[in-house]
């Protein structure tokens, strides 16, 4: 059936989302300009902030220079304080995350298809998704001391909510139609909901997956400031007290690079390799 | 093969009183075993609602459907439906999709995906098969629902205007390709579609129903042998049959009603009567 209908349309493989200005526009023929201008804008702003800085109208033991922020990261790499730091944040990430996986993708699962589960349990879930992970954080060490199960505990109860809320949005919105094939077919609970359910509800658990990681970073870095003695959050604010902000900054940056890297390399890669390929929508 | 009867069917949505719609009054029809039947009608006539019933996928409000005797009182396996926006599964390869039904029926794997590939290859889809369903066409994807129904080997086949979202091409490749299928197999099919030409090429027998409340309106035999003519005296006169219950159903020639828009818009040609106050300070307004 050679050139009856173009294909659907593939959605979130890879490139960033265009703008409406551009759909308006036409054809992407301007992407590398576009990607180029991203880069550009971000020198330009290295560039103001060197000059700022070096212009001594403001003392650089407050507003250091990008060279100065880069050679403090360099010292920390070569020292190992800042290898150690990363893995410190890193692991404490992973585990409060995989956590919350292990526990929210379930929970969003049974709460999208069980009406009971979701008239149960949702008032309590909308009451406690909007308090912010950190004000966990008095309690968490209240109840388990400073350190690493404190804020495993803040990760985890941060990153659980998306995931669950996105997950159940994700079960409760499948499409009518996937359900009439399960009916006409006569599909076995188990079977429909492994096979057809979750996967149909996937651009929302990847939302999920994704929003559930990158509030836990945010959350493991405020944490660690009150919490820990080690860590990318405990780097910067030790930094602090040593008055070195080219130290503060430089930490800042690794965690927005360590940040942008997870949440955007790889939680596009896996978007690729299920939806994308698929040619679902990405559920935002 | 399949007898179905389907006995004084009727579906109101709503509730009763006020605001429900009769959707389905009195509707009878007895398919016979092997049968091609078309219900064909404009939206909202109910066409849809019977199929829907037949499929077991809605429950009437009275009346009863007899396969083979047996009521129906939901989906089963001798009946298998072909969705009009094909419903495959983008999660699945296109193999996987037409093993559904099998594996809903709890066939092994190996079993499943061999029997999936042998239907792929006679349809000229096994090229396809590792193929997920957004890399083909819409007439592909038709075709490899067709396969998914005709799996599970269902003695009824039920199509709600399946082909409606193609264009005037593959449709008619579609068409030929069913008829041949039906052909090779004698399964009872009832098909329902809004093309009067579609149920004239594929039909033994044409039932056209009326709107709100959807009602049988007139039963035409196409006695037409296969492969149709469509140039054929007799094959214009079913169309002109047909067409003329449904213009009639349709309450075409109302037109009148419309000289109205000149009122509000006036009209471009010469012949065309004086534009309203209103209009000309508006058209003076804008030079």
């Amino acid at each position: 059936m050679p050139g009856t209908e173009a294909t659907a349309p593939t959605t979130s493989s890879g490139a960033a989302p265009r703008s409406i200005m551009d759909r308006l526009r036409g054809p992407r023929s301007l992407r590398f300009a576009h990607a180029a201008a991203g880069y550009a804008f971000l020198v330009v702003l290295v560039l103001i902030w060197h000059l700022a800085a070096s212009s001594g109208l403001y003392p650089s033991h407050l507003l250091p220079t990008p060279g100065a922020v880069m050679a403090a990261l360099q010292d920390a790499f070569l020292d190992g304080n800042l290898v150690w730091n990363v893995s410190q944040s890193l692991e404490r990430q992973l585990v409060g995350y995989i956590a919350s996986v292990v526990i929210g993708l379930p929970l969003g699962l049974w709460l999208g298809w069980s009406r009971w589960a979701q008239s149960a349990l949702q008032t309590t879930i909308r009451l406690i998704y909007p308090i912010p992970g950190v004000a966990w954080v008095p309690l968490a060490i209240l109840w388990f001391g400073l350190g690493f199960k404190s804020i495993i505990f803040a990760i985890f109860i941060t990153a659980v909510f998306p995931i669950i809320v996105n997950t159940a949005a994700g079960v409760s919105a499948i499409d009518e139609q996937y359900l009439r094939v399960i009916k006409v077919f006569g599909t076995k609970p188990a079977r429909a909901f492994r096979r057809v359910v979750v996967p149909a509800a996937m651009p929302f658990i990847l939302t999920g997956l994704r929003l559930g990681y990158g509030t836990g970073w945010r959350v493991i870095i405020s944490a660690e400031i009150l919490a820990a003695t080690d860590g990318l959050g405990f780097m910067i604010d030790n930094a602090r007290w040593q008055l070195r902000p080219d130290l503060v900054i430089g930490g800042m940056v690794i965690i927005g690079v360590v940040g942008l890297l997870v949440e955007t390399v790889f939680f596009d890669w896996l978007e690729r390799r299920t939806i994308g390929r698929w040619g679902m929508r990405r559920a935002d | 093969m399949s007898r179905v009867e389907i006995r004084h069917l009727n579906k109101i949505y709503g509730p009763a009183g006020n605001g429900h719609v009769v959707a389905l009054q009195d509707f009878s029809l007895d398919i016979r075993s092997g049968e091609f039947i078309c219900l064909l009608g404009p939206s909202g006539c109910g066409k849809t609602t019977a199929l829907n019933i037949v499929a077991g996928l809605l429950k009437q409000t009275s009346g009863e459907v007899l396969v083979d005797g047996r009521r129906v009182t939901g989906p089963g396996p001798e009946r298998a439906y072909v969705f009009q926006d094909y419903a495959l599964f983008p999660w699945m390869s296109v193999a996987e999709n037409v093993a559904f039904g099998l594996e809903s029926q709890g066939w092994a794997v190996a079993e499943r995906l061999a029997r999936a590939h042998a239907i792929l290859k006679v349809m000229g889809l096994d090229k396809f098969a590792r193929s997920y369903p957004k890399q083909l066409s819409g007439g592909m994807r038709q075709r490899v629902s067709i396969a998914r129904a005709l799996a599970v080997n269902p003695r009824v086949l039920l199509m709600d205007e399946p082909f409606a979202a193609l264009d005037a091409f593959t449709r008619a490749q579609l068409q030929d390709e069913l008829l041949s299928i039906w052909e090779a197999l004698g399964k009872t099919v009832l098909f329902v579609t809004h093309n009067i030409d579609e149920a004239v090429q594929l039909a033994d027998r044409i039932v056209v129903m009326t709107s709100r409340p959807g009602r049988m309106k007139l039963v035409v035999e196409t006695d037409l042998p296969r492969p149709r003519d469509v140039t054929s005296p007799r094959y214009l006169e079913l169309v002109s049959t047909v067409r003329a219950a449904l213009s009639e159903e349709m309450g075409i020639g109302h037109h009148e009603a419309y000289r109205g828009l000149a009122d509000i818009l006036g009209r471009d040609d010469e012949t065309a009567p004086a534009r309203t106050a209103a209009q000309k300070a508006r058209d003076h307004a804008g030079h």
